[in-house]
């Protein structure tokens, strides 16, 4: 017998946009975004007539502290229990079971498991229909793996909801790490995951499927384009997975060559141009980041100070006129001069001697440190951390290259000129 | 760049002061405070700007505008470079050359190779403060990077590239600072954190404070039950105290009511005493009553007695003056009615006959009158009524027709001739005409009178005839008369009347008769009414005599036992009036106690259960101890309502307070600005914060490749310096060097190898030193740039003779490059300086006029 279930993760309810100073215009539809797309969850479930929904962890942000998360989720899964579809939870890092206290009084359809393993059935005219496993976060920092703990129960369709990080995405906590042998080995059809914000597919040697859909709402630069949930249809074992995007602001990135323009005129037509293409009323508004590439005339026009700035300024201005608004995330200059370390570590003088500190710096640990140990770099780092805000010494590397084309195109000779 | 004049208009202690400079080794030579520290200045502040206002080296001259210029000679050209006092205290830096046209300012910008003022002051044009400390030389910053720069290749930028980054890095962050970007946000993030902080956890607070508003929901409701229980409580202790009240009330009316009855019982003893049973006395009381009936009678007897004697005296006498032959024993036996009848029929025939005669008598007279009438009319009749009948009597016609005539007569001869006999005809016409009517007319008034006499003679014959008969009539009615006169004393005489008395007499002596009789008849009936009453009041008051006796009373006279009795039975009926209302009385207090002892037993019953209801049970055994305890209990109650009434007001507002939160933080978008913001915030410090390392790790990777470079390879600077610190020292010293870990310490080797820092060194020999790198420094400098000119302020002061004579001569070996324009005060200097060409030019203490030269 078939049927059909809706699989979301991270829905991070009303957490903020990140690099986004939303003005007051639009700071409430951005507020609302997160909330707008679990809504349409909820819509696409009610239209598909699915048996259950499933939510695969990070409901919300404790961070955010957000009541109004909390009521809007009872709210919309009241909608589904009316409805009589069922839903299954699992809490993951950021709403994990010690910080909920019990406090969101959920309707009675729907399935919220605890710290330890546990099935439920999902029934149809008395005959089972699906099970459903999962297991939630107590805590937020869980290392250990939890998948070994699920194991098929009988002869009918199973899903197991796990928060975990699967094959140790480096761009997420490694927090239930788990393995795609390891969830083979569960013997289970479905595994519905969350914490990965990207969607993908993960199939399983032998049988079965490990699916990230991703979130449903894009919350800064590295979360880009279309995010949604995914509609599972179940047919006699086997499932059709078809994505749905729920998002109600969507992030893009824009990459302008300066060598293909020569005024700020031509920069910000290129940049309307890319833009028409999102003209829709599927979406509240849209945030883009312009990353300028290349070496073309305009360089030398934005490397003066504050060029960068006022451009970037005149063009949040003009973008957020659009309909559907635009924000403007930033404007990057990727623009690098052409440097061939080994020919200016060849060349000698000053410029080798910076190019060998650089990889010395990078490879001694002692090199690195002493190189970090600027007393105001040390005020800097203690301030952010201070302010919880992420470490500089983490990105230490991919600074110090940073730090080294700095420092050669402050020195180079041609520079005099500009 | 060479200066080949220079031209002070005012500046300082100089006015209008010009002098010309020769291309190589010049010097000034003057005494103390001639100026030379001020022309050092004044050639500084044309290059490079006036100093501040107020500022030691500024040289403001007094009430003149600071102004001067320099002649420069240059690889561009020679121009002028004036400078004057403007609004800016730099000054206004204008360039012309000889011709008067006018240059940009940007050419000596250009001829001074982009050096800083203070890489001039230190390097190029400085004195004896500048040149005894190596510190300021050494220190980071332009001059230190300059020198290195001067020396590294690929480094010409160094200096450039560092304080690009300093100043770039600052903008962004500064440990100390608050007005860089990254200090802003984190100062920002900071508040905004605070804030949230503040905040605390929301959803925690929403969810308990929602729990809590439950939980107080639910203590109100429960409250408000304790509260209804608690009342319905006070109620029924009120009632229970109520109840005590009226069983109080009704106990008392009930001993009372006993009290009552127990005296009305008593009452009611001495009233049965008085009174006499009903059986007993009812033959006194009916002997009394028949007495009583009869006691008016008994008391008219005797009166009644007396009268009806005198009334038969009257009527004796009555009966006696009639003058008949009867006493009142005949009377009682005659029937006046009989005799009255016959007389009666007698006397109305008598006066039928009377009343007849009279009529008869009286028709013959009207006859006798109506003849007499008629034969006195008929006379009259015969000779009057003919003539005054009569119409018109002739005499009068003829008068009237003669009239008429004569009328005519009369007329006609008024007439005309013609017309008099028509006239005359017409007249007599008219007369004989009336004539004729008259006579007509008499002749029917005869006839009528004829008539008339003839109906009188019948009318006469016929009443004469009517007195005859009635002249009959009368004489039968008097003889009628005369009859019954006689058959009235034949009556008379049969009654034993007088015979003289007519017949209404008689009758009216009969009615007399027969009314006595009726008087005596009336009088024998009295007489024996009056009989059977006597003795049946004589029987009455035996009656009574014998009810006294049997009542024990003594009277022997019937009305005194009457009174004696009627008190006796009296004086009975009242105590018996008396029990019965005391025995009514009894019997309503007994059912009123009744009453009360019923309303008593269900007063307690209730009580009871009310008692057991209110928990004061226990107390029921004493009323007390019942009242004590429920005034007790009814204490504790109402302090407990108060105090309900306190929580429930104080939790009442608690809910108000809770619903009005959670209605704030529902709506509040306070926390998600908050947050918002703070991802805002965190992302563009970690932006900036990035920026801000890669800028530092720039530096940092610049300081250390110099470092690493001046470890493997001593710079060209360090080289020509050493060179010219051996030349300085006569050989004394043969190196000079720095080390990556000390970079603001210069240090010496001397021949035998000997390492010296500059400290170790005298004062002669380090200011040698630092001469001899800033020597190298120069002439490092101008390999690659425009040579500058050299201008030293006394500086050879702690110089041996020797070491003085071994500078002056590199000075004026490194002029044939650089210009080089030293001051002194020393004649044994000056001599020196002339000994190696130099151009000496005077500094008097007052101002020169122009071009006072040598």
């Amino acid at each position: 017998m078939g049927f059909k279930f809706v699989h979301a993760a991270d829905l991070h309810l009303d957490s903020p946009f990140r690099a986004v100073s939303a003005d007051a215009r639009l700071g409430e539809l951005f507020r609302r975004a997160t909330l707008k797309a679990f809504s349409r969850i909820v819509d696409l479930c009610l239209r598909e007539r699915v048996q259950f929904l499933v939510i695969a962890g990070d409901l919300f942000d404790q961070k955010d502290r957000s009541v109004r998360a909390r009521l809007v989720l009872r709210k919309e899964l009241s909608r589904l229990d009316v409805a009589g579809i069922s839903t299954f939870i699992v809490h993951g890092n950021h709403d994990p079971l010690s910080d909920d206290g019990g406090a969101t009084a959920f309707p009675s359809s729907v399935k919220v498991f605890g710290a330890c393993w546990d099935e439920a059935l999902v029934l149809q005219e008395g005959r089972i229909l699906c099970r459903v496993q999962g297991i939630s976060y107590p805590h937020e920092r869980v290392t250990e793996d939890l998948s070994p703990a699920f194991r098929r129960q009988g002869p009918e369709f199973t899903v197991g909801v796990l928060h975990a990080n699967l094959g140790r995405n480096t761009e997420h906590e490694n927090y239930a790490p788990c393995t795609i042998e390891g969830l083979a080995s569960r013997d289970l059809d479905y595994w519905a995951l969350g914490h990965v914000h990207t969607r993908c597919e993960y199939p399983l040697p032998g049988a079965g499927i490990a699916v990230y859909p991703g979130n449903p709402q894009g919350r800064h630069i590295r979360e880009l384009d279309e995010r949604g949930c995914v509609l599972v249809e179940v047919t006699d074992g086997a499932t059709d997975r078809r994505f749905f995007p729920v998002d109600a602001i969507r992030w893009h990135r824009i990459q302008v060559p300066l060598t293909a323009v020569t005024c700020f005129e031509a920069l910000e037509a290129e940049i309307e141009d890319q833009l028409d293409a999102w003209r829709d009323s599927f979406h509240d508004a849209h945030v883009v980041r312009v990353e300028l590439l290349g070496r073309g005339s305009l360089r030398q026009e934005l490397t003066k100070p504050g060029a960068l700035a006022s451009l970037e300024e005149h063009l949040r201005e003009s973008l957020l006129a659009r309909e559907p608004p635009v924000v403007l995330e930033s404007v990057r200059d990727l623009s690098r001069a052409n440097l061939d370390l080994d020919a200016v570590h060849a060349a000698g003088g000053l410029g080798a001697s910076l190019v060998t500190v650089a990889k010395i710096a990078k490879s001694d640990r002692k090199a690195f440190e002493a190189l970090w140990s600027d007393p105001e770099l040390h005020r800097l780092e203690a301030a952010i951390r201070r302010a919880t805000v992420s470490p500089l010494m983490s990105e230490g590397a991919s600074l110090i290259d940073r730090a080294l084309v700095q420092a050669l195109e402050l020195l180079q000779e041609d520079a005099l000129e500009d | 760049m060479r200066i080949d004049r220079l031209r002070i208009d005012a500046f300082g202690q100089f006015q209008r002061l010009e002098r010309e400079l020769g291309p190589e080794l010049n010097l000034f030579y003057g005494p103390n405070e001639a100026g030379k520290s001020t022309l050092l200045a004044f050639v500084r502040a044309v290059l490079f700007g006036f100093s501040r206002r107020g500022a030691s080296d500024r040289y403001e001259p007094e009430g003149r505008t600071i102004s001067g210029e320099l002649l420069l000679n240059t690889r561009s050209g020679t121009y002028w470079a004036r400078r004057a006092g403007s609004r800016r205290f730099q000054g206004e830096l204008q360039l012309r050359t000889e011709d008067g046209r006018q240059l940009p300012p940007s050419r000596l910008n250009d001829a001074l190779s982009a050096i800083s003022r203070e890489l001039f002051c230190q390097v190029f044009a400085f004195g004896l403060h500048e040149l005894s400390s190596f510190e300021e030389l050494a220190a980071e910053g332009s001059v230190s990077e300059a020198l290195f720069a001067a020396g590294m290749l690929g480094a010409r930028r160094l200096p450039f590239a560092l304080a690009s980054l300093e100043k770039s890095s600052k903008t962004l962050f500064a440990s100390r600072g608050s007005k860089s970007e990254i200090n802003n946000l984190l100062g920002d993030l900071a508040q905004r954190q605070q804030r949230l902080a503040a905040i605390g956890d929301r959803p925690r607070m929403y969810f308990d404070r929602r729990h809590e508003l439950e939980a107080i929901e639910a203590q109100l409701k429960a409250r408000a039950a304790a509260r209804r229980n608690f009342e319905e409580q006070r109620e029924k202790l009120r009632e229970v105290d109520r109840l005590w009240c009226e069983m109080s009330e009704r106990r008392a009316d009930r001993d009372t009511l006993a009290d009552k009855a127990r005296q009305l019982e008593f009452e009611k003893q001495v009233l049965s005493g008085s009174s006499v049973a009903t059986p007993r006395s009812a033959p006194w009381r009916s002997a009394l009553a028949a007495f009583d009936a009869r006691l008016e009678q008994w008391r008219s007897l005797e009166g009644r007695r007396a009268k009806l004697d005198a009334k038969k005296r009257i009527l004796d006498d009555q009966l006696s003056e009639l003058q008949v032959p009867m006493v009142a024993a005949d009377l009682a036996q005659c029937k006046p009615q009989v005799h009255q009848e016959a007389l009666e029929l007698v006397h109305q025939e008598l006066s039928q006959a009377g009343h007849a005669l009279a009529g008869a008598k009286g028709r013959l007279r009207s006859a006798t009158a109506a003849r007499d009438g008629i034969e006195q009319q008929i006379p009259k009749g015969a000779g009057g009524p003919a003539s005054s009948k009569r119409v018109l009597p002739l005499r009068w016609a003829a008068t009237i027709s003669l009239g008429v005539f004569a009328l005519g007569i009369v007329s006609a001869h008024l007439f005309p001739l013609g017309l008099r006999p028509i006239a005359l005809g017409i007249a007599f016409l008219l007369g004989a005409l009336f004539l004729w009517a008259q006579h007509s007319a008499n002749r029917a008034i005869h006839a009528a009178r004829a008539r008339n006499l003839e109906t009188q003679a019948s009318f006469l014959r016929s009443a004469r005839q009517q007195e005859l008969h009635c002249t009959r009539e009368e004489e039968s009615a008097e003889r009628h008369l005369v009859d019954l006169q006689l058959r009235l004393r034949s009556l008379l005489s049969s009654q034993e009347l007088p015979e003289g008395i007519s017949a209404e007499s008689a009758l009216q002596l009969w009615a007399r008769l027969a009314a006595i009789q009726q008087s005596f008849s009336d009088l024998a009936g009295d007489q024996l009414a009056l009989d059977a009453e006597e003795r049946d009041c004589r029987a009455a008051a035996a009656a009574l005599l014998t009810a006294s006796a049997s009542a024990g009373l003594s009277a022997q006279e019937p009305l005194g036992a009457a009174v004696e009795l009627r008190n006796l039975l009296q004086r009975s009926d009242e105590a018996a009036t008396d029990l019965k209302r005391t025995e009514h009385l009894l019997s309503q207090a007994r059912e009123q106690a009744a009453r009360h002892s019923r309303k008593l037993e269900q007063l307690q019953q209730r009580l009871e259960k009310l008692a057991r209801e209110a928990g004061v049970a226990e107390e029921l055994s004493s009323d007390e101890q019942l009242a004590f305890a429920s005034k007790q209990r009814l204490r504790t109650l109402d302090s407990q309502l108060s105090d309900l009434d306190d929580k429930q007001r104080s939790n009442a507002e608690r809910k108000g307070g809770i619903i009005k939160d959670l209605e704030t933080w529902e709506k509040d978008s306070e926390l998600a600005q908050l947050r918002s913001r703070e991802e805002f915030l965190r992302a563009r410090i970690t932006d900036l914060a990035e920026q801000y390392a890669i800028q530092r790790l720039a530096a940092g990777l610049i300081k250390q490749a110099r470092w690493r470079y001046e470890r493997d390879q001593q710079p060209r600077v360090i080289k020509i310096a050493s060179q010219q610190f051996a030349e300085l020292t006569g050989g004394r010293y043969s190196c000079v060097y720095t080390q990556p870990d000390a970079p603001d310490t210069l240090f010496a080797a001397d021949a035998q190898g000997k390492e010296w820092t500059a400290e170790q060194l005298s004062r002669g020999t380090r200011e040698q030193l630092y001469l001899s790198f800033r020597l190298a420094v120069v002439q490092d400098f101008a390999e690659s740039r425009e040579p500058l000119p050299l201008i030293l302020d006394d500086i050879l002061v702690n110089f041996d003779p020797e070491r003085a004579q071994n500078a002056v001569k590199a000075l004026a070996r490194i002029s044939k490059a650089h210009q080089v324009v030293a001051f002194t005060c020393h004649p044994a200097l000056r001599d020196l300086f002339q000994k190696h060409g130099a151009h000496v030019l005077s500094l008097s203490q007052r101002a020169v006029p122009l071009l006072e030269s040598a």
